[in-house]
Order: structure tokens, then sequence, then C-alpha cells
């Protein structure tokens, strides 16, 4: 009998705080449903200016959607979530009823000044604002990742809107603008002074002059170590032997790329006198291969001067 | 046969967090900052507290062997609770500690079974005890947040959890000198191990009055 009372005791006690919290969270739920929605609103205000917002139900097997809200007579607003290059970048997109992309509001941004921190600069917004839901946007090239992260993010929440809307997405649509193209050449010789490499070792063996450099890269910029190339320059006739990395410090899979031969091949027969020369960046890790051209212009401009 | 000795908790030697690591995982999240963690402090107190009350009354009619059972579903009942209330008046802090508002329910748990939940421990032992493991925690929580929140931000800025209103903040330490290592993962290991280490030097004697 002593069993059974103990199972009485828990049984009562599980359906009492049961019951208690069932009421309690009735009770609250309006209050919890107020105060969530309470810090988008101001957010939302930005896109949608004297719209009442409602929050709606949704379905995303992206798990970029993190709320949807309607604007009530001016169209669809979703706040969304990626993960960018350091940190998560959540941002608000609004849609007006036509699927016209109203706006675009960062709420929560830590990538790379002046790289990823592009995502949230006047220029990206307004490739984003004016689009429509069936618009393609195009990525940045130098902040691959954190445009790539926004740019699918933008692309769930259009996937939503089509469909709640109705709005077929035949293909038809503009596609992203090839202003940035997957590959951009780096000019040898530029004029540029930031991030310069440094050189940090100088032998020769007859007339192969070998330069290690250190070259900041993407890492260095963020506090890290830079990247190390050896550069073999001909002085006879001032043109590359060859360019090796010796240590990539960037980026796993995107910055350290920048070993890949068919990257560093390119190199090979550029001359001090040919000021156009220039190479194709790896895509997703174009401040990585700026690094190693600028070791080769430091090189050069070492031995020459 | 030889029954294993009840660790009583104290506020230095013997901290709940700091040397029986009992919460640790909340208590290494919610530190980034000294709002979420005197927040998250104070909820979790009087979790423990409503936890030694309720399972005090319900020890007279609960069978020794249903002990553990009924006090667990008092628990997970009260921290379900405490979640809700969080959520719908405290919504600021909700959303920077996200998961480690529902894992209350295991710290809670064991802060309060910790002191409270032997057979033989009448209810105002218990009741002492639960309000020893709280406080010890919230002490503990707002000295590690301390530290972290100065040595990786330079200052001091304690909001109000209810509204989000400036309480106080003061900035000590220039931006360029913090050390942003103590505003991650790492860094809170390591500053809650040497607040422990401090923690049970000064509380030497407690701990051996305490132990035994």
């Amino acid at each position: 009998m002593k069993n059974m009372k103990g199972f009485v005791v828990l049984l009562i006690a599980a359906l009492l705080t049961g019951g208690i919290l069932l009421f309690a969270e009735a009770q609250l739920r309006p209050v919890i449903e107020a105060a969530g929605s309470g810090e988008d609103q101001a957010v939302l205000e930005k896109i949608f200016e004297g719209a009442t917002f409602k929050a709606v139900e949704f379905a995303d097997e992206t798990g970029l959607i993190k709320k949807v809200y309607e604007a009530e007579g001016a169209g669809y607003a979703y706040i969304l979530e990626n993960k960018g290059f350091a940190d998560v970048i959540t941002f608000a997109l609004g849609f007006d009823n036509d699927g016209t992309i109203a706006g675009y509001e960062i709420i929560n941004l830590n990538d790379t000044p002046g790289y990823g921190s592009q995502v949230g600069e006047d220029a990206f917004i307004g490739s984003v604002v004016g689009k429509t839901s069936v618009d393609g946007i195009a990525t940045i090239s130098g902040a691959t990742v954190s445009s790539s992260a926004v740019v699918n993010a933008i692309d769930a929440a259009k996937a939503h809107f089509n469909e709640t809307m109705g709005i077929e997405d035949n293909g038809q649509g503009e596609k992203p603008a090839p202003a940035e193209p997957e590959k951009k050449g780096i000019v040898i010789f530029s004029d540029s002074q930031d991030n310069l490499p440094e050189v940090l070792e100088q032998t020769e063996e007859g007339s192969v002059v070998t330069f290690v450099l250190s070259a900041p890269g993407f890492h260095a910029m963020e506090g890290g170590a830079a990247n190390k190339v050896e550069v073999k320059i001909n002085k006879d006739t001032n043109t590359v032997e060859s360019v090796v990395v010796l240590a990539a410090n960037d980026t796993p899979e995107l910055g350290d790329r920048i070993t890949s031969e068919s990257f560093l091949e390119q190199f090979k027969g550029i001359s001090f006198d040919d000021k156009e020369a220039s190479v194709d960046a790896i895509s997703g890790a174009t401040v990585s291969s700026i690094s190693v051209a600028k070791a080769v212009r430091i090189a050069f401009e070492t031995l020459n001067n | 046969m030889k029954h294993l000795e009840n660790k009583k908790v104290g506020f230095l030697g013997n901290n709940p967090v700091l040397s029986l690591a009992l919460g640790l995982t909340t208590a290494l999240a919610v530190t980034g900052s000294v709002t979420n963690a005197l927040g998250m402090g104070i909820l979790t107190l009087v979790l423990v507290i409503l936890a030694a009350v309720l399972g005090g009354l319900v020890k007279k009619v609960t069978p020794n062997e249903m002990l553990i059972p009924v006090n667990l579903v008092i628990a997970a009942f009260l921290a379900k609770l405490g979640e809700l209330f969080v959520l719908a008046y405290a919504n600021s802090m909700a959303t920077s500690v996200g998961i480690f508002l529902p894992l209350l329910a295991v710290n809670s748990l064991l802060l309060f079974a910790s002191g409270a939940l032997t057979e033989e421990a009448s209810f105002g032992e218990s009741f002492k005890n639960a309000l020893v493991s709280g406080v010890a925690f919230l002490i503990a929580l707002l000295v590690v947040a301390f530290f972290r929140e100065l040595l990786s931000t330079g200052g001091v800025t304690l909001l109000n959890p209810l509204n989000g209103g400036e309480i106080f903040c003061f900035s000590l330490i220039n931006t360029q000198f913090t050390l942003s290592l103590f505003a991650n993962p790492m860094g809170a290991l390591l500053m809650t191990a040497f607040v422990g280490g401090l923690f049970q030097a000064f509380g030497k004697s407690g701990e051996v009055k305490g132990g035994k």
C-alpha cells in the first residue's frame, strides 16, 4: 500500500503543477507575444511606417526565417538570420503587396569592418531595396561569405513571400547584376598602401633572388597571423620564377585556397616592366589573393629600388 | 554500510558553482554580462527557495522512495513557471540568455538537491541549505560576470532586467587594452576557474567546517 501512496502523490503533483502551468501559460501568452514583437517593432517601423504588425505562423525548412509579420495593408516583413563570417547576421526585410522589396534593415552584424560589413552599407542596401520578389541579388566580391549569407536568407524570404502571394517565380526576373564577376583581376602593381607585406628574408643564388614575405591577409586584419609567401625573382630578366605560399593563415576552406597551384601558377613569368599585369582572384578568397599579389609587388619593388 | 557524506555548500569554500561545479553550463553562458548574471542569479535564488518550500510541504505526505521524482516534478514546474515570467516581463534578458533560461530547471534542481533533498533533513535545515546554495550561486555568477565584463569590454554596465533601463555604468580600462578572450566560452572557463581558486583560498576555514 505504501507504494501506491507514493504514486498517488506523484500523480497529484504532476496533475496539479501541469494544471497551474497551463493556466499560467494561457494568462501570460498575450504578454509574452507583445514583449517578443516589441523589440522587432522599431525595426519594422522603419520599413513600413505607421503600419500595424501581426505575427504570422509560417513553415520554413531553410531555418533562415525567424519571424514573419504581416503589415496590415502594406505587405509582409521578415526577420531573417544566417551565419555570417564572424557572427550571425540578423536583418529585417519587407515586401510590399506587389512584391517589391520595400526595406532592408540590419539588426545584428559583426563581420569584418570594410569587408563583411559592406552588407550593411548603402551600396548593398541600394542593390536590394527596389528589387522584386523574383529578382536575383548579387553577392559582393571580397565579402562573399557575409553577402552570400544575406542573399540566401533573402532567397528564403522571397520563396515564402511568393508562395504566400501566389507569385510564380518563372526565372524571368532580373538576374543578379554581372557587375561583380566571380573572378576579378588583381593588378599586381597597384598603388595601394594598406596592409603592405614585409620582407622577412632575402637570399640570392645565381641570378635568382628569393624573398620570404609576411603578407597580411584576412586573418591578420582580424588581429591574427599573416600569410607567409616565398617569391623567387630572376633578377636578369626581372620576372617571377615562382611563388609559393609557405603558411596560409586565413580562413580554412576559403582564404587558405591561395596555396592552390592553379592560383600560384598565374604569377609565373610576370615581369616588372608589365605594369598592367594581373592575376585572377580566387572567388570567396579575394582578400587572401590580394595579399599574395602584394607580396609579389613588394618583392619586385625591394629588388628594383 | 558506509554512507556517503553529504557535503554542505557554502559561500566561499564549497561554492556550488565554483567548487562543486553545479550548474556550470548556465554559469558559463550567462556570466558574459553582469546584467544577465544578476537576473539569472536572482531567478535561480527565488526558484530554489520556492522549491525548498514546496518540497518541504509535500515531504510530509510523500514516502521517502518517491521524494526524488516528486521533487523533480516540482523543480521542473517552477523552472517552467519562471521561464514564462521572464519571457513575459524581462524579454530582453530572455533573448540574451536564450536556451539557458529553460536549462534553469537542471540548475535549480541541482542546487536544491545539493542541500535540501535528504531524507533526514528537517524543513528548517532544507530551507537554510537551499537559501545558502541559491545565494552562493548568485554571488559566484556576479563575481565571475563582473570580472569577465570588466576585462572584455573595459567597464561594467548594469541594466534593469525588467525594462532595459540603465542602473549604473562605469568604464575603467581603455578599449585598446580589453581582452575579447573573456567574452567567449574559453575565457568564461578560465575566469570561472580563477575565481573558483580565489574563493577556495579565502574559504579554507569554511571548507573544514562544512566538509565534515
